[in-house]
């Protein structure tokens, strides 16, 4: 079977991957099997950001999205968000645990005075400690909580994303992850769900992908190409351009050494490129609905 | 198509949401400012009585752009193609899309179908001007204030080959110029108040009278308090009925990026 092309129609969000593979947590369905010691992938040095900041502003970027593994084991993440916001919006996806007093005074001095939003994502993935705590590692709950309230504390508004398991979109999930917000003293609670790839450790849990597990010419033409990410974001490491954040393990996710190299299109024929045609890549929930009609 | 010669005044609303009330002080207001006007696109949406918006719009003679709500309700489709991505917003978004719907006469159907997805201009000085509903590329792309950097604006215009662009679509007025003295303007909404707690709706003015395009945002106040009663009595949800009263937004917040959220009450 030929896989169809996404063309590609321009970098609205260029994603960074700024600590590498390298994470504190060692979460069971991590799609990019994340974790302490992995050396997978280099983290990028803040002169490295700084320099596809500019290439991404030629490009007419409309946003930068960090993420990892976990992007405050870099020590200079404030700092790179600071050197982004005085230019483009910016969204760090954490696991919260490593949001001391300190980090975040350090993200409120390089946010204030930006046009421009800073998004906060705190995986979280249940409402309940145990639950939660099962999936993430023992203490993982807490701690990220934590996190969140400090943000709340410094005035940013935190957004917490869970991966969406089963039953893990249902109204009375997202009300009880509200409720544990709010008690927890954060007014505005914002909750996304994010749809589960079944590749990095979460293939071992739960068997990968079938082989007609696909997207085929008709699909891609029925949707629409714009609706996928990778019709508009790439993802920057320190091996290079990824076509997206999710294919990174694979070798033929590698689009060139420059962002310029990887702005061609990409074949989508990976079992992981069905997820997020099902349920789009990233938080986009109700995309969600549109395309399961 | 030809593009319309305007003069150095251009007044610029959209998102009138069903006020009709806020409709009819806008351009009261409006024409002792600017001899010309246009509409951005969404008549319909949280108020009530669609037909009146639709009708006032076409008595009046403004020139309109299609929203995404004119398209889908002109093309009798089943959702409001707001673009929200969460289902808390798609509630809502449902439930004052359906009401619109169905109190909107086939003739007014037919004819939000047929308004133009965008109007180009030409300034006194030869600017060229877009208007568009969303974004230039989408109908329902929101242009946020606090999500549109310099450069990625710039590559809508270069796209679109225009000096001016002006959308509608969020409800939060903002404008930027670039560098290079091109503008982008955000008109806001008349149709319900700017999530800043004031009770009344703003439009734009451009102003291309001076060396560099600018663009001034103007408040209209109307009898808020008269459309509520009139909400009530359609029986329309009671939180869209608090916004219009308290200048707050209860709902479609999650599409709010984090800057545009923490400055409203929820």
């Amino acid at each position: 079977m030929n896989a169809p092309d996404c063309p590609f129609l321009g970098l609205d969000s260029l994603w960074i991957q700024v600590a590498g593979l390298s994470c504190n947590l060692r979460c069971a369905h991590c799609f990019n099997a994340s974790g302490p010691g992995n050396r997978e992938m280099p983290s990028l040095a803040r002169a490295e950001v700084k320099s596809l900041l500019d290439r991404a502003e030629v490009a007419g970027v409309r946003d930068i999205v960090f993420t990892g593994g976990e992007p405050f084991l870099h020590p200079d993440m404030a700092e790179i968000a600071g050197d982004t916001l005085s230019r483009f919006p910016a969204t760090i996806l954490t696991n919260g645990t490593l949001l001391t007093k300190r980090v975040i005074e350090r993200l409120s001095a390089a946010a204030r005075g930006s046009t421009y939003s800073l998004e906060v994502r705190i995986s979280l993935d249940a409402p309940s400690e145990e639950e939660n705590d099962r999936i993430r590692g023992k203490g993982s709950f807490e701690r990220a909580l934590a996190g969140a309230v400090r943000l709340e504390k410094a005035g940013f508004l935190p957004i917490l994303t869970a991966v969406r398991s089963e039953e893990g979109s249902a109204p009375e999930t997202l009300e009880a992850f509200e409720s544990l917000l709010r008690e927890r003293g954060i007014r505005k609670s914002r909750v996304k769900f994010l749809p589960v790839f079944r590749i990095g450790r979460e293939e071992n849990r739960s068997g990968g992908y079938q082989q007609d597990e696909r997207v085929t010419a008709e699909m891609l033409e029925l949707l629409g190409p714009e609706q996928l990410l990778c019709s508009t974001a790439r993802m920057a490491t320190g091996r290079g351009v990824w076509v997206c954040p999710i294919l990174v393990n694979e070798p033929g996710g590698r689009m060139g050494d420059t962002l310029e190299e990887s702005f061609r299109p990409f074949p989508l024929a990976y079992g992981a490129c069905s997820t997020c045609y099902r349920h789009g890549a990233v938080c986009a929930n109700a995309a969600t609905a549109v395309r399961e009609e | 198509m030809g593009e319309r010669v305007v003069s150095d005044r251009v007044a610029l609303f959209g998102g009138v949401y069903n006020n009709h009330l806020a409709l009819a002080a806008l351009l009261d207001d409006a024409s002792s400012r600017a001899p010309e006007i246009f509409c951005l696109g969404d008549v319909g949406a949280f108020g009530p009585h669609p037909d009146r918006s639709v009708e006032i719009l076409r008595e009046a003679g403004v020139p309109i752009v299609q929203g995404n709500y004119d398209r889908s309700v002109g093309l009798r489709r089943g959702d409001c193609a707001c673009g929200y991505t969460d289902p808390r917003d798609n509630h809502f978004a449902g439930l004052s899309y359906a009401y619109t719907f169905r109190n909107t006469s086939e003739r007014n159907k037919d004819f939000l179908a047929t308004l133009p997805e965008t109007i180009r201009l030409r300034g006194p000085g030869g600017e060229r001007i877009l208007l568009c509903h969303g974004s230039p590329r989408r109908q329902n792309e929101f242009l946020w204030e606090s999500l549109s950097p310099d450069p990625f604006l710039a590559r809508l215009l270069d796209d679109t080959r225009c000096d001016i662009l002006a959308v509608t679509h969020t409800g939060i007025p903002w404008k930027r110029r670039l560098p290079d003295g091109r503008v982008v303007v955000n008109v806001g909404a008349i149709g319900r108040p700017a999530n800043d707690g004031q009770t009344h709706v703003w439009y734009a003015v451009l102003d291309l009278s001076g060396e560099a395009p600018d663009a001034t945002f103007l408040p209209i106040r109307y009898d808020h308090e008269r459309l509520a009663e009139e909400m009530r009595a359609e029986r329309i949800v009671e939180p869209f009925v608090k916004t219009i009263e308290t200048g707050w937004w209860t709902t479609c917040l999650e599409i709010l990026p984090a800057k545009e959220r923490a400055r409203g009450m929820y």
